[in-house]
């Protein structure tokens, strides 16, 4: 064997050993992307619903005057929200809200008149429709930590992540009441 | 010459093991049961409530939405969705059977399980827009729902989706005009009784291959049958098909749209 075939084993040995980490490191990257993507589709619904609700107390305001602790909970649950900034702030923050949302949806029980408004229906549809696009941009995110923490800490990844300090990411978990949608039963 | 034999079956059993569980091993997608698309494509009637008629009407204006716009719009009829919340198993089949097309995401599914009384429309990101939640309810609750109330399910999901769909060529600034005159017999069961068929020579093969031919074609077919499924999971998923109408393009939902009971 001659000096320059060594050189060039030598060069294709150090290229394989390079190329091993490369593909873990990329699909980590591409993963930790997905997950960030994810927590960015949960905040746009969460701020979509946050927007929601100050038409519909609104609304509920002209009928129900004086239910007011109420709307001080969720002005109150709803800054919270605003100003949460990791995971799981968020999702108490949100739980709170969901939780004084749905108290105003049962008071309105009490206001036939209320229900009948066209205003207040498509209000509470769209609540409604925001709060289940929540459910899925959480499972949807919750899918992808999965698959990103469970590459981290799987071998051969594993080394990559620790060189390189890809963290793990927390799941969205929220309380089990939180999953209920408040809805209001236009039919009694 | 016995311990060949021997040997052979064992190996044929080890791959038949083997190709089990990655059979049983393979979609993982929570425990709804989500059934697969029928070759309507526009309307998958597994209740049977649908009458000729309003089938050919119906496939006739999903025929043309498509033809026009790309945009999907599927009707499915269940009988319950087995104490599983209906939005999630709304998305759920969305998602399996990826109605509308890919990236655009614009596929409309209305979901009526008649046995729970309730109805979803689950509509895609890219037609949040043309069907806002709170339009869809108005929808359902104003055409379909006084007709599901008296149990006609076909005339009211035939005028919901007539409507729903106008709604969708509206934002693509075209009109449907109806007039696609598509008709098929409904008469599904003919391929169900060929499989049979099909599958019952395929067993008597395999066993007059074990008998006289100590099972090597039966090995060969069950090998390349294990090779397969290995890969299987490796295909991208999405765009299953649909028989004479072309398959889905494995659009997304992320929940939009609306849902009610009766």
């Amino acid at each position: 064997m001659n000096k320059s075939m060594k050189i060039i084993l030598v060069i294709v040995g150090i290229l394989i050993i390079l190329a091993i980490p490369i593909g873990g490191y990329n699909s980590l990257v591409s993963l930790e992307q997905n997950v960030n993507s994810a927590s960015s589709n949960i905040d746009t619904q969460l701020q979509r619903r946050s927007d929601l609700i100050p038409n519909l107390v609104n609304t509920v305001k002209g009928y129900a005057t004086q239910e007011k602790s109420i709307f001080t909970d969720i002005a109150n649950a709803r800054s919270k929200l605003a100003g949460a900034t990791n995971v799981s702030d968020k999702a108490n923050a949100d739980t709170e809200l969901s939780g004084s949302l749905s108290r105003l949806l049962a008071i309105v029980e009490n206001y036939p008149d209320l229900k009948s408004n066209q205003n207040f229906r498509d209000l509470s549809i769209q609540l409604e429709g925001t709060e289940n696009r929540i459910a899925v941009a959480r499972q949807d995110y919750n899918t992808a930590v999965n698959n990103y923490n469970t590459k981290r800490r799987r071998f051969p990844s594993n080394i990559i992540s620790s060189l390189f300090g890809f963290q793990e990411k927390p799941l969205y978990k929220a309380s089990e009441g939180a999953k209920e949608v408040p809805s209001v039963d236009f039919t009694k | 010459m016995k311990i060949i034999n021997k040997n052979r079956f064992f190996n044929l059993f080890i791959c038949f093991l083997l190709l089990v569980i990655s059979l049983l091993s393979y979609p993982a997608r929570a425990d709804i049961k989500i059934p697969s698309p029928t070759t309507y494509k526009y309307l998958n009637d597994y209740v049977n409530v649908i009458n000729e008629t309003e089938l050919n009407s119906m496939l006739s204006i999903g025929k043309e939405l498509e033809d026009k716009t790309g945009a999907q719009a599927v009707v499915v009829i269940i009988n319950s969705t087995n104490n599983v919340p209906i939005e999630d198993y709304a998305i759920n089949l969305f998602r399996t059977w990826g109605i509308g097309q890919k990236n655009k995401d614009n596929g409309l599914l209305i979901l009526l399980a008649v046995n729970d009384r309730a109805w979803r429309v689950e509509v895609g990101r890219g037609l949040e827009g043309a069907i806002p939640d709170a339009l869809s309810n108005r929808v359902m609750e104003s055409i379909a729902k006084p007709n599901f109330i008296e149990g006609k399910y076909g005339e009211g999901l035939l005028n919901s989706y007539s409507a729903l769909c106008d709604y969708i060529a509206k934002e693509y600034n075209v009109t449907l005009d109806k007039s696609l005159n598509i008709s098929v017999t409904d008469n599904n069961t003919i391929s169900n009784t060929n499989v049979k068929i099909f599958g019952g020579i395929f067993i008597g093969l395999m066993l007059l291959d074990l008998i006289f031919n100590r099972g090597r074609i039966s090995f060969t077919l069950l090998q390349l049958i294990f090779l397969n499924s290995l890969f299987r999971g490796r295909w991208p998923r999405g765009g299953s098909s649909g028989g004479g109408f072309g398959g889905f393009g494995g659009g997304s939902s992320g929940g939009g749209g609306s849902s009610g009971s009766w």
